[in-house]
């Protein structure tokens, strides 16, 4: 796990209860991989890397080009996933929540799928995943080793500000837990 | 003392290739695999993928792999993928022969990390083979398409 600062200036809530989920989050990284080793720290982000991400524009399942400019200023969770991916799909349906419970709140999670479209169809019908599911060439794997994720393995999911900057990097899965913490 | 899952997850996911070595040899005429797999992380039987000299030859090569899958795999019941084979300890494959004196072995494979709850995706290896050669490690090669990186089992 990872957990990136922003600005305080630019923070979506006070830094005090920011501080508080993240120290919240780090303890429990230290526990989880006590336990089973789901968490850690990422390593070699890069600050600003995140920019090329949120300029470009992927191919949605209807195959219209989406630009990852369409949900700015929400709370972006993107998650780099593919159905060759068990953890992937496992934390999956707790998106879904997440997504039906805090979409209100501002809430908006991205799937891009590194994959082929139609295990991806199949897989987003199977789920009813209630948030858009973009398509990704492989040459993202490259691109989100700069991002924190320097094996370029997935699930890899970036929880970014209405700001448009990266509140957490997670390398493996993110819980519902987690997320609902930010809008607690 | 630290455990092995806190001190692997603290530092995150392995490098691939640290994760699951390969090396090839090609004696005799026999053309052979050697995989490594680190403690904490399984490969996928069926994501295996074999070209000699350009030419598939995953189907001449999948009797062996079902073979040593019963004798060395583990069949793991995945939350997603139902029950799936894995190996999940190093193991060496024969492959098929071959009458010239070098030769190029083409290799597919993908693994997840148990104790780091991530996959990685599938990886391409190429080794360059002359006759004699011993434990030779491959020379990586990048994807350069989904269509290309993933068969159609590969994500169905």
């Amino acid at each position: 796990m990872s957990v990136s600062a922003l600005p305080d200036s630019d923070r979506p809530m006070s830094s005090g209860k920011r501080a508080l989920i993240l120290g919240t989050a780090a303890v429990a990284a230290c526990g989880a991989g006590a336990w089973g080793g789901y968490w850690w720290l990422t390593r070699g982000a890069v600050k600003g890397e995140e920019a090329k991400l949120l300029t470009a524009s992927f191919e949605a399942l209807d195959g219209k080009m989406t630009p990852m400019s369409s949900w700015q200023g929400k709370t972006l969770i993107v998650n780099f996933w593919a159905t060759w991916c068990g953890p992937c799909r496992e934390e999956m349906p707790e998106f879904v929540q997440a997504q039906r419970e805090f979409a209100a709140k501002g809430l908006q999670f991205v799937g891009i799928a590194i994959d082929r479209r139609a295990p991806v169809e199949r897989f987003a019908k199977e789920l009813a995943i209630n948030y858009p599911i973009l398509l990704g060439d492989a040459a993202w794997l490259e691109a989100v080793k700069t991002m924190g994720n320097p094996q370029g393995v997935l699930p890899f999911t970036l929880v970014i500000s209405p700001k448009s900057e990266v509140m957490l990097r997670r390398v493996g899965k993110l819980k519902y837990s987690e997320v609902a913490a930010i809008f607690a | 003392m630290v455990p092995v899952a806190w001190s692997a997850a603290s530092q995150g996911p392995l490098p691939v290739d640290e994760a699951f070595p390969v090396t090839a040899s090609f004696v005799d005429g026999k053309l052979a695999l050697q995989v490594g797999v680190t403690p904490g992380h399984y490969l996928y039987r069926d994501r295996f993928e074999f070209r000699v000299d350009g030419k598939d030859v995953g189907p001449a090569i999948s009797p062996k792999l079902t073979k040593l899958a019963q004798d060395k795999g583990k069949v793991k019941n995945d939350p997603t993928f139902g029950k799936t084979t894995v190996f999940e300890k190093p193991f060496s494959l024969e492959l098929i022969p071959v009458t010239t004196t070098k030769t190029e072995l083409e290799l597919v494979f993908q693994g997840c990390s148990e104790v780091a709850g991530i996959c990685y995706p599938p990886a391409k290896r190429v080794f360059a083979l002359t006759a004699g050669a011993k434990n030779l490690p491959p020379k990586e090669l990048q994807p350069t398409s989904l269509k290309n990186l993933f068969k159609p089992q590969v994500s169905q």
